[in-house]
């Protein structure tokens, strides 16, 4: 009985432990690479961002509709202004690439005052790849009403697995 | 007809006007066309085809991950990424924002729902891998069943779309091509109406310079043929029909203007005794030359033998013009032999200012250079007359009729000029209004009338002072002038008289209204004019309490039936209560019947005084208070 005990416990730990693992693996899985050339002639760069690092960031929290859902959502995230400043990323044409590979050019200079968000969470929920995850890049669209024209939904990429940073 | 060309004209103008007004509508309506397709194309994309696609594209990348898998090219956790890519496109396609679109395809929500429900089928079978490796071919054909039909679907959406977005491409093809064809339409029709405007006004130009040469030319061929005839000494008569009163027609454009008199030339060629020559002479003047006679009234034979000739209608544009003519005539002068001024006399002769006698021929005579003369000079001087205040005020005193009391005294005004003499007030007055100075000089005779009558005034309070005035001319700064002139003499009240000249029946409201304004401060109005008019205006009481009975009126009524008048009048004249006043009383028997039948009117005339300058007027005053003491 004292065997069985302990090796219960030792199997529950043992489970519990792997169950962490795989959360800890899920959290430092790569969900984003970001891209581009350095100053010219310098070689490329490649940063490779886990949740575990976007979550290190300055967290913003909004609700808002769009052409995707019914109901407004509450979206979560850094802010992709933060992002791109903690790497150094000072140009602002960025190519943003889906899973599958449908990509967008977007000038972000034009869209920054609108404080888009790489959002990870819908309504509290973990954003997986069935429902838009794991990143999808997105815009307070009930606070500015400019943001339904449609060149600014076409930014709105779901899926988002890569930013290349042009020149 | 020459007359048909310019009807052919105006159709050109109407066929311009259709074709700008038809070219615009289309060019509206093609643009509007234009823009709808064009908005069209672009909202109708490739959207249901292109979600169709990626559904495709993903579910082939899920195959070959398959394949791989089974190759041991790929992990299982790859595998199951890419299963979980290729099942976020139901969700998308089913449900979410491409549903819409995905409706539109035929059959297409059958197949992806089935395609799911294969989807969501191998679930299980992918979590179970590795231990379920054996089943993996088995879903590789469950999938690959898909791949047929999905791919057969793409390219007929494909096809069927694009087939229609070249349909609306060449329609919008169609459209420009409208568009451009109606704007061309549009550009040539304005060239045209340009171009014509242009050719107008260049034949316009060219028609009033060709005018004047042919008046040129023509007189001097008239001369010709005038000193050819004073050198047979044979006696001849030139008229000068003036035509100028065709301008009137505001229709009338130039051309039309020359059409027209080309037409009266024609009939003027035409008349009943044909004339030696008939000669258009420039500025709408034509001069026909004839033999001359002695015979009374034959220049009327003429004349009217003109009018009826020239009373033939001008047709044009289902209208009829004709024109009134000036007729005007000089006689050759049988002493002089070379250089004939007949044709300058018979022009002076229908130059000075209209006459009554409007029908009837000028003839000249020396009196008319003198008389244009005069005219002329009397006109230069003017200004610089009025500047110098070199006209004369006179008076004449108005007295009672029964006690013979003077009572107040009529101003008038006149030029005393160095070379011309008296120029006296009806042709001063319409000498400055023609020279636009009436008003002035109304003003400035005032003001040196009422200086003259405040002096008299001191011996006599009870002396008014009558100005004489057209109503037509009142406005409303010559009511502020009057006004202030009256008020800065201290002249309001009975002591002044405003003669107001009635010629129109019918008042302008503006003049009614000035009229009421200078009653209620106080000035009295006389009413001058025809008599039915005075009542009239007197009757509907809004113009004066005295009537002036003209000097032509006053020498009727010693006439036969003048006593029944007057019984008549004066009954009229106390129901309105009102009073008379009688001009040009020129005699005792006047004066006689005036007291009988009108004993408190004012009487005035040569029976008790002419008009008199300043001093003789004081002169006069004088010895009427000496005869009162």
């Amino acid at each position: 009985m004292k065997y069985l005990w302990k090796w219960g416990t030792t199997l529950i730990g043992v489970l519990l432990l792997t169950q962490m693992a795989w959360a800890q693996a899920d959290d430092s899985s790569v969900i984003l690479t970001i891209s581009g050339l350095k100053t010219p002639y310098q070689g490329k760069y490649r940063v490779k961002l886990t949740r575990a690092d976007l979550l290190k960031l300055p967290q913003q929290t909004f609700t808002t509709a769009n052409p995707w859902v019914d109901q407004p959502h509450q979206y979560r995230g850094p802010l992709l202004a933060d992002v791109l400043k903690k790497y150094g990323i000072t140009s602002t044409r960025l190519v943003l690439v889906a899973l599958n590979d449908y990509r967008i050019t977007m000038d972000f200079s034009s869209v920054e005052r609108f404080e888009p968000i790489l959002a990870w969470s819908d309504n509290g929920e973990t954003m997986t790849v069935r429902n838009h995850g794991p990143l999808w890049l997105m815009f307070p669209i009930d606070r500015f009403s400019e943001l339904e024209q449609p060149v600014y939904n076409s930014y709105m990429i779901w899926q988002l697995r890569r930013i290349i940073v042009a020149n | 007809m020459a007359y048909n060309v310019r009807r052919y004209r105006h159709r050109w103008f109407w066929g311009l006007f259709l074709a700008l007004t038809f070219s615009l509508a289309g060019l509206i309506g093609s643009a509007f066309r234009y823009q709808q397709s064009y908005r069209l194309i672009h909202e109708h994309s490739l959207s249901s085809a292109w979600a169709l696609v990626q559904l495709q594209e993903e579910h082939r990348r899920f195959i070959n991950t398959l394949r791989l898998y089974q190759l041991q090219g790929v992990n299982k956790q790859q595998l199951l990424f890419r299963y979980n890519i290729f099942w976020s496109r139901f969700p998308v396609l089913l449900s979410g924002s491409e549903t819409e679109r995905l409706d539109q395809v035929p059959g297409a929500r059958a197949l992806i729902s089935d395609m799911f429900a294969e989807v969501q089928r191998i679930e299980p079978m992918l979590d179970a891998l590795p231990d379920s490796s054996v089943e993996i071919p088995n879903v590789l054909g469950w999938m690959e069943n898909f791949s047929t039909p999905i791919n057969v679907m793409v390219n007929r959406e494909f096809h069927r779309q694009s087939h229609q977005q070249l349909n609306m491409v060449t329609r919008l093809r169609h459209e420009y091509l409208w568009f451009a064809i109606t704007w061309a339409l549009l550009a040539l029709s304005v060239l045209l109406l340009m171009l014509l405007l242009v050719a107008l006004y260049r034949q316009n130009r060219w028609l009033n310079h060709h005018d004047s040469i042919t008046g040129l030319s023509n007189r001097e061929t008239l001369e010709q043929v005038m000193a050819d005839l004073a050198e047979l000494h044979q006696p001849y008569a030139i008229f000068v029909v003036d035509v100028s009163s065709l301008l009137w027609s505001e229709r009338l454009h130039q051309p039309l203007i020359h059409n027209w008199l080309k037409f009266i030339a024609d009939n003027l060629t035409q008349l009943e005794t044909s004339p030696l020559e008939v000669s258009y002479i420039g500025r709408y003047q034509f001069a026909l030359l004839t033999h001359s006679s002695d015979e009374s009234e034959w220049h009327e034979l003429w004349a009217k033998m003109i009018r009826k000739q020239l009373a033939i209608p001008y047709h044009f544009a289902g209208e009829d013009y004709a024109v009134i003519p000036k007729i005007g005539v000089a006689h050759s002068d049988p002493k002089q032999e070379s250089s004939p001024l007949e044709l300058a006399q018979a022009e002076l002769s229908i130059s000075p200012r209209p006459t009554r006698e409007k029908q009837s021929v000028a003839v000249y005579h020396e009196q008319l250079v003198r008389q244009v003369v005069r005219e002329r000079e009397l006109q230069t001087e003017f200004s610089t007359a009025l500047l110098q205040q070199q006209f004369e005020l006179r008076y004449q005193p108005v007295v009672r009729s029964d006690s013979l009391r003077p009572v107040a005294l009529q101003a008038q005004v006149r030029w005393v000029h160095d070379k011309w003499g008296w120029i006296e007030a009806d042709e001063l007055a319409a000498m400055a209004t023609s020279l636009g100075e009436a008003e002035t000089l109304l003003v400035q005779t005032l003001k040196a009338s009422l200086k003259d009558h405040k002096i008299w005034q001191q011996s006599d309070g009870q002396l008014a002072l009558m100005f004489p005035i057209p109503a037509e001319m009142l406005n409303e700064s010559l009511c502020l002038q009057i006004m202030m002139a009256l008020r800065s003499e201290r002249m309001l009240g009975p002591s002044f008289m405003l003669i107001l000249s009635l010629n129109q029946r019918v008042l302008p409201q503006k003049v009614q209204s000035f009229i009421q304004q200078l009653r209620s401060s106080g000035v009295h109005i006389v009413v001058d004019g025809p008599l039915e008019l005075s009542l009239e205006r007197v009757s509907m009481r809004y113009s004066g309490e005295f009537i002036k009975l003209s000097a032509a009126l006053v020498a009727s009524l010693t006439q036969a039936g003048g006593e029944a008048y007057l019984e008549a009048f004066s009954r009229c004249l106390s129901a309105m209560r009102c009073l008379v006043m009688c001009d040009g009383v020129a005699s005792q028997e006047q004066l006689q019947l005036l007291r009988e039948y009108l004993p408190d009117s004012y009487v005035s005339g040569s029976a008790f005084s002419p008009y008199l300058g300043r001093v003789a007027m004081e002169n006069y005053l004088h010895r009427q208070y000496q005869q009162v003491v």
